[in-house]
């Protein structure tokens, strides 16, 4: 049904913004590449359940740790790179990934790879299953992101956004905190991967290319990046609004660029960041709670 | 604090609604048009108006726009006439999976064409397969597309046929005894490339070098360099107009003398003949399209393109023309609803078509066509020569 795959597309989108969103929004780390990581586990599921036979359950949590393996380190590359630099480097992981996938025999190179539908307990899943996983996913990813701002783990992490040396000596690692953040976001990343290569049936390395991770970066920080629930708002949007703009086909691409201009001169906080015209008319109309941090 | 989180919390559940509506909703979509012989018949279509690939989709989808307005001006289909639903895929295949639903579910289709190129058409492919809805690929060549059942036909040749006609053209037309390979490096260079080494290896020939480069590519005088000092007798390029336009060019600007052989990736008036210029004269393409041809089918298209779009067509708008020219055959004679579509395309046998005739499709979906050869002379493509082997031009049937 189409409104299942127009559903389905808005909760890959969630996936992947809230897993950006726990790196850029909430550590500070400029990420350029998240695209790199999503491939990472579609490949991974679909290498694991077409060529090694596992069952998807399996591959599901494994996408995401081969993928977090992946990110660890790239973590371990931003303690010793800060702010534009680990940005650039960040496009590069992203572009030198889909070469691979697009010239090694084992990923399907230029033919691309095709993955088999998931099958759980005898049950060959349709987009209705995989529907209802994406809802628990989002669920559980949102719940541990709606308890990071208040946690010594979420507090930690916006301390070496804010102040890195500040937040060092108060005795906080922030190194341990950058690696960290890295190895959850992308772990979400990979886990997002397997569930798209599943659903697609087939995938190719240009569906991880580097317009990709602008996308993913458009949608957090549409909403708002470093909040709790900006960045579904970014992917609900962005996901929605290709597909509700179809009908004026030849200008689509420019009303979605237009839009994205237009809220990055007026609202670059994002549409709930702080002070932002939503989050004052919703303070405004329960004039209580002081907003902000 | 605390209105920050009912606000958090409203949005969370505002876009799990929107998702969970996915789940139930859609009842409502319109039914597929029944037998009630007044509703126009609607035909689903996509093509990568925007995009890496917007050059091709714009040629597509004129060439949809003309087909249609073509069956509609000849009497329709039995009376009824005949509607365009068309989308953009931006050449993302994400969106042409729903694309694909929507055409399947929600406009009621009974069949559909893809203008578009192989990973958008390979993975929208399977969604006809599994809502019964006839789909025919224009000038999509991953060889997966047909296979994943009855209900995908493709109306170009397979990558794997392609390939082996050049090697044919190569060996027998142009005498050459040794290649070198220049190829894009995606689904459709490589399959060529693959294919083209298999069968002109198997006649004694030699590949002294293969070389392959990315879509956006600019810059060949390296390479080309490279391929002077190995003096091939030819070289081979399945590759797009706008990186064969380069090798054109800076081919010329080398000296360097070696006949070219390309594919019909190049067969573009807009972005190949006119980008390449004079340094196009003299290459040969294997091809759909046959300029010169004497079919009337053949002829109406061009003067109607051209007339249509101010300049002559190339292969891709040919190739999407003849889609629709197959479908309202096929509907005129078995029937518009989609299981007699499917049907009616098996049972075409040498149909007159833009592109040829048509001598039918095999068991996977796959045409049966003679391969055009053209060669470019003074800034158009003109007729060389017809490849009717049955050797090379059946398509392999699994």
């Amino acid at each position: 049904m189409y409104e299942q795959v127009v559903a389905i597309n808005i909760g890959l989108a969630m996936l992947l913004a809230m897993s950006l969103n726990i790196i850029t929004g909430f550590a500070g780390q400029p990420t350029l590449g998240h695209a790199a990581f999503y491939g990472i586990g579609a490949y991974t599921s679909a290498l694991l359940t077409a060529k090694a036979g596992w069952p998807f359950l399996l591959a599901l949590p494994a996408a995401g740790l081969v993928a977090a393996v992946v990110g660890v380190l790239l973590g371990l590359f931003s303690v010793r790179v800060r702010e534009d630099f680990l940005a650039v480097t960040t496009i590069g992981i992203n572009f030198v990934v889909v070469a691979i996938f697009q010239y090694v025999e084992l990923f399907g190179a230029s033919l691309g790879l095709a993955v088999p539908k998931p099958v759980l307990f005898g049950l060959r899943f349709g987009n209705t299953e995989i529907l209802i996983l994406l809802v628990i996913l989002n669920i559980l990813v949102y719940l541990f992101i709606r308890h990071l701002p208040t946690s010594w783990l979420g507090l930690a992490l916006g301390g070496v956004r804010n102040e890195e040396d500040a937040a060092a000596s108060l005795g906080v690692n922030p190194d341990h905190y950058k690696v960290f953040a890295f190895g959850i976001g992308t772990f979400i990343a990979g886990m997002t991967g397997s569930v798209y290569a599943h659903f697609m049936g087939f995938i190719s390395s240009s569906d991880f290319a580097f317009p990709v991770s602008v996308g993913v970066l458009s949608m957090a920080v549409l909403g708002g990046l470093g909040t709790v629930s900006g960045p579904l708002l970014g992917a609900v949007i962005l996901t929605l609004s290709p597909e509700v703009f179809r009908f004026v086909s030849d200008y689509r691409m420019l009303v979605y660029g237009g839009l994205l201009v237009l809220m990055m001169r007026f609202q670059p906080q994002g549409l709930i960041g702080d002070d932002s015209f939503l989050r004052r008319k919703w303070i405004g109309l329960f004039s209580r709670g002081k907003g902000g941090e | 604090m605390k209105s920050r989180f009912s606000l958090s919390l409203l949005i969370l559940i505002l876009s799990l609604g929107l998702m969970l509506a996915g789940c139930g909703g859609g009842g409502g979509g319109d039914k597929k048009p029944a037998a009630e012989n007044k509703t126009p018949i609607k035909i689903g279509f996509f093509a990568p108006v925007t995009g890496p690939a917007a050059a091709d989709g714009d040629s597509v989808t004129k060439a949809a726009k003309l087909a249609v307005e073509k069956i509609n001006k000849t009497g329709g289909i039995n009376g009824r006439q005949v509607e365009l639903v068309a989308y953009d895929d931006n050449l993302k295949p994400q969106e042409a999976v729903s694309i694909a639903q929507k055409l399947t579910t929600k406009d009621g289709v009974v069949a559909a064409v893809s203008g578009s190129y192989s990973h958008t058409t390979r993975a929208a492919a399977p969604i006809f397969e599994n809502a019964k809805i006839p789909m025919i690929a224009a000038y999509a060549l991953h060889p997966d597309i047909t296979k994943g059942g009855d209900y995908v036909f493709r109306q170009s040749f397979v990558g794997t046929a392609q390939g082996k006609a050049g090697a044919f053209v190569a060996v027998n037309m142009l005498k050459a005894k040794t290649v070198a390979i220049l190829n894009v490096d995606n689904d459709f260079g490589t399959t060529l490339a693959d294919s083209f080494t298999k069968y002109f290896e198997s006649k004694g020939g030699k590949v002294v070098s293969r070389d392959k480069f990315t879509m956006v590519e600019k810059e060949f005088n390296p390479v080309l360099t490279k391929i002077k000092q190995l003096k091939p007798d030819l070289i081979y390029m399945p590759t797009y107009s706008g990186t064969g336009a380069q090798i054109a060019r800076q081919a010329k600007e080398l000296n360097l003398g070696i006949q070219m052989l390309g594919t019909e990736g190049i067969d573009s008036t807009m972005e190949f003949l006119k980008v390449a210029g004079a340094t196009a004269d003299g290459i040969v393409i294997t091809t759909n399209l046959n300029r010169e041809s004497k079919l009337k089918a053949t002829q109406e298209f061009i003067k109607d393109y051209s007339e249509m779009a101010k300049h002559a067509p190339d292969m891709v708008a040919a190739s999407t023309y003849d889609c629709f020219m197959v479908l309202a055959e096929a509907m005129r004679k078995n029937g518009a609803e989609p299981e007699k579509i499917k049907d009616g395309i098996y049972k075409i046998k040498d149909f007159e078509a833009a592109t040829g005739i048509i001598k039918g499709y095999n068991k996977l979906g796959e045409v049966t066509k003679n391969v055009q050869v053209q060669i470019v002379k003074n800034g158009a493509f003109a007729y060389y020569g017809e490849i009717t082997d049955a050797e090379i031009i059946t398509p392999p049937d699994k």
